[in-house]
């Protein structure tokens, strides 16, 4: 989230559309009610089904799963041909007035650069014109045909209300009525919040879904505002946490670019990564690269971490090429992984194409489940009756099961989706002989270690050299981890402008990134974490709830990512002078000499209105990107394209370019290709979804969820039931390609038939959750169905949208 | 779709302050004299039922007593920070009144000279800063005058209706006092919301839960109460610094009153005290030697 | 520890038999006496999260047993933390389950392997559990390393076995198993945060 959940109810008007947060975040879907009943906010759904979100909206309208593209592209456009933009900030805070390399274009569908074969893109043409100066060329006017403003209005201009109701099949009254609650936000003192979730990410194209909505919050100067934002609700109470700390290969905590083998040293590597200035008088706040990454080494390699030696730069593995859930799996399926680890992740159950996945880890020599409960995955070689058909004896995977500890059982922190990290204290001792995640990885390492030590082995120097300075070695407290990831000073660390001043004293707790250093001086594990635990303590227990403001912002409670923010760009909040956008809803102001308001100024505390230091300082321009470069991989502008499985024969704004079906960079692998299913075989749209009463495949092993939903069941409208024949409480069969699932059905009124391109289409909601281990009653496991291909950019794979048959069972 | 306009739960946020009601005198009164019923103490608790009878007497004729927040107050210190004087004016006024209440009774009390010197054991008392007890009826009669001077201040002050920031949440924002316990509070918009209360004007003011309110300890406390009696009340032990305050839950029993439950509830003090635990609540009602 | 300038003091005994209480009418005898029929009874409240979705709601867990005693506790309530921010004291249809999910039948007691080609499982030690997986990890690691690639450039990499991570974890545990990874060489590292 930019924002955070309290102040969600900060907004004007509440936009969620790819999400259904008062099923699956209800607590947090408590502030949506508050600004509709404090504020009189409006709520506004858009989703394929008329969902429990859309039950207390004052407005919803439907749209086919995998047309969102089609739809924000429309908003964009409604937004620009009826000059519903906030335009000082739309000029001033965002790539607008930006020229862009007369080389790009896009040509039905396709972006310049394409390489069918390689199925991705050539992005050198995706950039900005630069002048002699060495900065990006600017028309302040928006006038010049090649600037991005201009762009943007050229690309969208296709996206009418028209074209909407045929790629969506939402009516055309639904989507301009849509519109026009949207674009009402375009008053400087009018904001809407954009809540999504796995409706949007779950897509060939999910990032680009939310791409769409990063220029529409742009156009209406919403970024930055309380009550405005983007706002991802997320799944986990961690995932913001393990995503922040990089449990994933393509970056290292914090964000952090991971060395790949075009960068041999540590030069070469900050030189590349670092981003370069394309504005003057810009923060481009990513320069500090070098102080982030060094200190990373240090906190993790030490007294090992010279000046000499590049700070261990070789310590660090570089990036092997893809490796993501998806990847893995289909290198473990081509039998190039030989051991595998499950920490705490049911991938049988939540990974597509369970079929697949079942087969790969059937090639595994050992696998490892370190988890609370006996998940799926740990029995993937243990046959299910129909739910899982395997056979033991075939299979030679030594599995190692693991059991751990609950949140309930540790002590630690999580942060939450709106960034804030709040402390948790164990309440009781583990079941049996459960053992915290820390002492299992410890104890693991500490052996490895021991055995490197001993018979030497493969370059053990990093095994060796890794700082492990815990009280006791085989039990890392989380009191001393976080001290770790948070930082500390290795010598005195003295003010640049004044090197006899010092303002971290050696060994002390760092108190902000701004205090991290490159010469190897100070470590730290996380920089975005940095200040979490200072010299003034634990910071992510702090209980004050106090909130002067009004704004919901509770300063004193816990510690929010980066230094206690709780607003990220909220200098956009302001105007080019200082003065805040809307009074009543201040979140930052101009102070004569410094920032000052109800936040921690995500901008430096002494830039004077006049020095024109722009609010996003993450990028070299200091600006909002409506233009997005070379950073997606399906192109700079949001396009449409069909889901892999799509009812359509082709692109309706494509309709006579296949290359243009669907997303041209998506990554397939060999063999999934050909595992989608088509139209004909399989005519009806499936999405899957989630329920209030559980959580994705865990309470399925408690008895309360379990009894308030016991088993699969599969929705769909009453038309297409009466078509086949169904009634509800039929036992149904469904199929996709690559298998089949059975459930009961359920027959609502709350998924309809849509009219898409002249074709009627029917969409049945799957509910995931279920599986054969658990207190539920015993079932298939939904994602037997979905589709192995991701988003281009993420990988996350296309969950909610693919194409199925239906019978009686 | 466009739907009609619904009527919607609220969560509003509560409020970090809450005055004392006009009537706290009287609810107390009633509930010792609920509490009383055949309790071995009943003799006492109705004995202090008519003394605060005769404070709500008090307390109703004495009227406004015109002090109010200073402008732009940011609740950084006491409100009644210098302004002592000024208000506890009013109680030899209504000492006598009291005292005469508890003669009736059978309690004798000192002349109100005499009571004078009691005010410096009265101060500590309710500061907190000296051993916590006071130890004749004359200094509880005393604290219970200042008690109905101070309420009538705390009373007639406008508490913001949101979340301030509370600098020293350990002591009263309104007079600085000691708080004598929490209590928790039952039903919508407020439900499990902790409220500490001034032992001396009946102020309350919002304290996160599952925290020490004595050395601030975040996290864990231990309840410790009476098992199959007093269901309302449970003493809040820290293990750090080995202290208690009692909290008093409304959910349990609607009408619990802190003072009231507190002095019904001695032998829950026994016996956490013999737990190796030390109370660190003051009540003015309570007294030792 | 930040101890304000409260005092403590003890009720006891002794000091409700004194003499000035007794004169407002505490009779001390009748009250001890009571005293000593009645047992006291002990929980502990605690501060945690709720560990499904991401709203992270504050809880309150009570527990029975004295930690301080280190004798066996167990879970019996779990409620929404009235001073969280973000929840309010509220909780939804599954954190209002939590205790469930704590206590679920399925909670995984000891160490077991399912040996290759067997259909049961075994139950074995937390040594033996550790000693064979750190052996084939060092097996597979050594066999697999890849110190330089094709063009000569140093890349310490081991892709060959794969490590999913939850996003239940806590950072503490993310911030030791990212670090323990990179130090192996790991590469092949994903997180349920993906999808």
């Amino acid at each position: 989230m930019t924002n955070h959940w309290v102040d969600i109810k900060n907004a004007d008007l509440i936009f969620v559309m790819g999400g259904n947060p008062a099923e699956a975040h209800p607590c947090g879907f408590k502030w949506a009610i508050e600004a509709k009943k404090n504020r009189k906010a409006k709520l506004v759904v858009v989703d394929p089904r008329f969902n429990r979100t859309a039950s207390v909206a004052d407005f919803y309208a439907p749209v086919r799963p995998g047309s969102d593209i089609a739809f924000l592209g429309g908003v964009i456009n409604y937004l620009l041909t009826n000059d519903k933009i906030h335009h000082e900030y739309v000029k001033a805070y965002t790539n607008a007035s930006f020229l862009i390399n007369e080389g790009f274009s896009l040509e039905d569908g396709i972006f310049t650069g394409y390489n069918e074969e390689k199925r991705s893109y050539d992005k050198a043409n995706w950039s900005y014109q630069m002048g002699e100066d060495g900065f990006v060329k600017v028309d302040q006017t928006l006038q010049d045909p090649r600037c991005a403003f201009q762009l943007l209005k050229t690309h969208y201009s296709r996206y009418t209300p028209e074209m909407v109701a045929k790629v969506c099949g939402t009516p055309k009254e639904a989507f301009l009525k849509v519109c026009e609650y949207i674009a009402e936000t375009a008053a400087p003192d009018r904001t809407m919040t954009s809540l999504y979730a796995l409706g949007w990410t779950e897509h060939s194209v999910g990032s680009q879904n939310i791409r769409c909505m990063a220029i529409i919050q742009l156009l209406l100067g919403n970024m930055g505002m309380a009550g405005g934002g983007i706002n991802a609700l997320r799944g986990h109470a961690n995932v913001q946490g393990i995503t922040d700390f990089a449990l994933y290969a393509q970056n290292l905590p914090g964000y952090l670019a991971v060395p790949s083998d075009a960068e041999p040293d540590l030069k070469t590597f900050l030189d590349k990564k670092t981003p370069k200035l394309l504005r003057p008088g810009q923060m481009n706040f990513g320069q500090n690269l070098s102080k982030w990454y060094v200190s990373l080494h240090k906190a993790w390699w030490g007294d090992a971490a010279t000046k000499e030696n590049g700070f261990a730069y070789d310590f660090m593995p570089k990036l092997a090429g893809a490796s993501d859930v998806l990847s893995i799996f289909d290198q473990m399926y081509q039998g190039k992984i030989n051991g595998f680890f499950c920490q705490g992740f049911n991938p049988l159950a939540s990974v597509a194409n369970k079929k697949k996945v079942g087969d790969a880890l059937a090639k595994l020599k050992y696998m490892v489940v370190i988890d609370p409960l006996a998940t799926d995955t740990s029995e993937f070689w243990k046959p299910h009756g129909e739910f899982n058909e395997v056979n033991p004896a075939e299979i030679q995977t030594e599995v190692f099961r693991l059991p751990t500890t609950l949140f309930a059982e540790t002590t630690g922190s999580f942060t939450n989706s709106g960034r804030v990290i709040q402390w948790r204290w164990k309440a009781v001792e583990g079941p049996g002989d459960a053992k915290d995640d820390t002492e299992i990885l410890a104890g693991l390492f500490l052996r490895l270690k021991e055995m490197y030590a001993k018979d030497g082995g493969a370059y053990a120097e990093p095994i060796q050299k890794l700082t492990w300075a815990y009280r006791i070695p085989g039990k890392p407290s989380p009191e001393e981890l976080m001290m770790e990831y948070n930082g500390k000073a290795l010598a005195d660390v003295t003010d640049p402008k004044d090197p006899t001043k010092v303002l971290v004293k050696a060994g002390d707790q760092l108190p902000s990134f701004a205090m991290l250093r490159d010469d190897g001086s100070t470590t730290c594990g996380n920089w975005i974490y940095c200040g979490v635990w200072s010299q003034a303590g634990n910071n992510s227990a702090r209980r004050d709830n106090s909130d002067p403001s009004g704004l919901g912002q509770t300063l004193n409670w816990g510690f929010a990512w980066p230094v206690n923010r709780r607003i990220l760009y909220n200098r956009a909040s302001a105007d080019l002078a200082g003065k805040p956008w809307d009074a009543k809803r201040t979140v930052l102001k101009w102070l004569g000499d410094k920032w000052g308001g109800n936040d921690i100024p995500d901008m430096r505390p002494d830039a004077a209105p006049e020095q024109n230091v722009m609010p996003f300082i993450m990028t070299g321009e200091g600006v909002g990107r409506l233009f997005s470069l070379g950073l997606m991989n399906e192109g700079p502008f949001p396009e449409h394209y069909e889901p892999f499985e799509t009812p359509l024969d082709a692109n309706p704004m494509h309709p006579n370019n296949p290359k243009a079906l669907s997303n041209p960079a998506a990554r397939v692998y060999k063999g999934d290709m050909e595992a989608f299913g088509k139209a004909k075989d399989f005519p009806y749209v499936a999405t899957t979804y989630r329920l209030t009463e559980h959580f994705h495949y865990w309470t399925k092993q408690s008895r309360i969820n379990a009894i308030m939903q016991p088993e699969q069941f599969v929705e769909i409208g009453e038309e297409l039931a009466k078509e086949k024949g169904i009634v509800a409480g039929d036992k149904v069969k469904i199929r996709s390609n690559r298998g089949f699932i059975k459930g009961v059905a359920v027959v609502t009124k709350r998924i309809k038939a849509l009219d898409v391109d002249g074709k009627k289409v029917h969409t049945v909601g799957i509910p995931i959750h279920y599986g054969f281990k658990g207190a539920t009653k015993p079932g298939f496991i939904t994602n037997t169905l979905t589709p192995f291909v991701g988003d281009a950019n993420t990988q996350t794979p296309e969950y909610k949208a693919f194409l199925v048959n239906i019978e009686k069972a | 779709m466009q739907f009609p306009p619904q009527s919607l739960p609220s969560a509003d946020d509560y409020p970090s302050l809450l005055r004392p009601g006009t009537s706290l005198f009287a609810r107390r009164a009633s509930r010792l004299r609920t509490l009383a019923g055949s309790a071995p103490a009943a003799d006492w608790l109705n004995r202090l039922a008519l003394l605060c009878d005769a404070q709500q007497t008090a307390f109703d004729a004495l009227g406004d007593l015109g002090l109010r927040l200073p402008a732009g107050f940011a609740w950084q210190q006491a409100v009644s920070a210098g302004r002592e004087a000024e208000i506890e004016a009013a109680w030899p006024a209504i000492y006598p009144q009291l005292a005469s209440a508890m003669a009736a009774a059978g309690v004798a009390v000192a002349d109100l000279g005499s009571a004078q010197a009691s005010l410096p054991a009265v101060r500590a008392l309710l500061a907190g800063e000296a051993e916590a007890a006071l130890q004749s009826p004359t200094e509880a009669v005393l604290a219970a005058a200042l008690q109905v001077v101070w309420t009538r201040f705390a009373q007639g002050l406008d508490v913001p209706t949101g979340k301030v920031l509370l600098a020293e949440r350990g002591h009263c924002p309104c007079c600085g006092s000691a708080p004598l316990g929490s209590i928790v509070f039952a039903g919508q918009g407020r439900g499990g919301a902790r409220y500490q209360e001034c032992s001396l004007c009946a102020t309350r003011w919002n304290a996160v839960r599952a925290r020490c309110t004595l050395c601030d300890d975040p996290g864990v406390v231990a309840y410790l109460g009476i098992e199959d009696a007093f269901p309302a009340v449970r003493a809040e032990a820290c293990e750090h610094c080995k202290g208690y305050s009692k909290l008093y839950f409304q959910d349990k029993d609607l009408v619990v009153e802190p003072l009231a439950d507190d002095l019904a509830t001695l032998a829950l003090d026994v016996l956490v005290g013999e737990q190796g635990y030390a109370r660190g609540a003051p009540n003015p009602f309570l007294l030792t030697g | 520890m930040n101890m304000n300038r409260r005092q403590f003091f003890k009720v006891c005994s002794a000091g409700l038999g004194g003499s000035s209480i007794a004169l407002m009418g505490f009779s001390p005898n009748a009250a001890l006496a009571e005293v000593r029929t009645f047992k006291l009874a002990r929980a502990t409240e605690t501060r945690n999260i709720c560990p499904y979705c991401s709203v992270s709601c504050g809880v309150l867990i009570y527990s029975t047993g004295d930690k301080s005693k280190n004798s066996q506790s167990e879970i019996i309530h779990i409620e929404g933390d009235p001073d969280n921010p973000v929840n309010r004291g509220t909780l939804c249809p599954k954190g209002a389950g939590l205790r469930d999910m704590i206590q679920s039948q399925n909670r995984l007691k000891w160490p077991e392997v399912r040996e290759a080609g067997a259909s049961e499982w075994k139950k074995i030690s937390w040594n033996e559990a550790l000693d064979r997986i750190a052996k084939h990890m060092k097996a597979d690691r050594d066999a697999n390393f890849v110190a330089q690639n094709k063009d000569g450039v140093t890349v310490n990499r081991w892709t060959t076995t794969g490590f999913l991570a939850s996003s239940a974890a806590q950072n503490e545990t993310g911030y030791l198993t990212v670090k323990m990874l990179r130090a192996l060489g790991m590469t092949s590292i994903d997180t349920q945060a993906r999808i």
